[in-house]
């Protein structure tokens, strides 16, 4: 059986329009959510094309009509917009940038929305994606490295699964991190006492 | 959600504290600033977004609160009481926690990173995604708490009850432990080992 991701709703205070980024699953609570917001889900956020993070795709369109976008779109049975490496799309009232940094699976995305960051399986909190090789495992923290560790320390991550966390959090506990990083990051680390 | 405006104070770079154009530091009244905080803190209203870093809090009551999103980094809690609280998705990183209760809380996503716990009693509490990573617990009791992916990585914990608890898909690689239970606990579905 898959385990289900976490599925994100992002949808302005007064209603309206509304994001789901990876939607794993559908149910009666998110639903219901969505309607208590009185949000319409008008675009839909695929991180990868793992089934835990679209399988609730069915679902959701036979209930609302959205935009769908992912890295690999032929994947779908379903018509999906191909996202663009460093894109930024204006969906709902929120300019989402696309960042793809493949090594979990080639078609991996990040989305940067506010100082919010869905990282889907490219970062969890205390760990990266699993891979399956070492090179994969290299372009994987290369783009860590240089695409996610370099946004503003108080960024909060949003995995696909797990708990939530923030890229200073990350820098400092993530020893998957700390192991692949060079003696001139480590010379870059803040100490916690150290406001950012 | 998350609001994120900084000081207005030249090269400070603190989060805004609630209804202020300043951090709590640079607040020209920090004792009414901490006040006015805690007394929505405790109000039983729900409130999202609060921003109080930095701050000191003392035998205070919040066992009303019901909070999401809000941040309190850096803040001091000594003989609080978050029991029965809810606090969702909210930050309480590089936090020190003295004698604190959390008993029958909801802090599910909230995060604890960074933060020091000492004699703090977090029974019954749902703490499902709660992130507790680089932290130091000493003395603490998470007995019967529902702890669903939750995070310690890279902690200390030193004298830790974790007796009854659903520990399934908890994070405990690269933790310091010692005097730890995990009684009656489903520790065989938590992670201990890096893969």
């Amino acid at each position: 059986m898959l385990a289900y991701s976490n599925t994100y709703l992002i949808g302005p205070e007064e209603g309206g329009d509304a994001i789901l980024v990876d939607p794993g699953h559908i149910d009666m609570e998110l639903i219901e959510r969505i309607e208590q917001n009185r949000f319409t889900i008008s675009d839909v956020l695929i991180t990868h094309r793992h089934d835990a993070h679209h399988q609730g795709l069915g679902t959701l369109l036979k209930i609302y009509h959205p935009t769908v976008y992912a890295g690999s779109p032929t994947l779908f049975d379903v018509p999906v917009k191909a996202l663009n490496d460093n894109e930024t799309l204006l969906l709902s009232q929120f300019s989402v940038k696309a960042i793809q940094v493949p090594g979990h699976t080639i078609d991996s995305f990040a989305f940067h929305i506010g100082n919010a960051l869905f990282t889907g399986d490219i970062l969890y909190a205390g760990r990266i994606g699993n891979t399956n090789g070492v090179l994969e495992k290299a372009l994987l923290l290369k783009g860590i490295k240089h695409r996610l560790l370099t946004l503003d320390e108080r960024t909060v991550i949003f995995p696909g699964h797990g708990t939530i966390s923030t890229i200073k959090i990350e820098k400092l506990f993530n020893h998957d991190l700390i192991d692949a990083m060079g003696i001139d990051d480590l010379k870059q680390l803040s100490h916690p006492s150290v406001i950012t | 959600m998350f609001s994120r405006l900084r000081c207005s104070v030249d090269q400070c770079s603190r989060l805004v504290a609630h209804g202020e154009t300043t951090c709590y530091l640079h607040s020209s009244n920090r004792e009414s600033t901490l006040e006015r905080v805690a007394a929505l803190v405790s109000d039983g209203q729900r409130h999202h977004d609060l921003i109080l870093t930095d701050g000191v809090l003392r035998n205070r009551m919040f066992s009303r609160a019901s909070l999401a999103t809000c941040s309190f980094a850096r803040c001091i809690f000594c003989d609080v009481d978050f029991s029965e609280a809810k606090l969702n998705a909210c930050f309480f990183d590089f936090c020190l926690f003295e004698r604190c209760r959390f008993i029958g809380a909801n802090a599910r996503f909230s995060v604890f990173a960074g933060s020091s716990l000492l004699d703090c009693d977090f029974t019954d509490t749902l703490l499902l995604h709660a992130n507790f990573m680089g932290s130091d617990i000493r003395n603490c009791d998470f007995s019967s708490s529902d702890l669903y992916y939750s995070n310690f990585s890279s902690s200390y914990l030193s004298h830790v009850l974790f007796v009854d608890c659903n520990l399934k898909n908890a994070d405990f690689r690269f933790t310091e432990r010692s005097s730890v239970s995990f009684r009656y606990s489903n520790y065989e579905e938590a992670c201990f080992m890096q893969r």
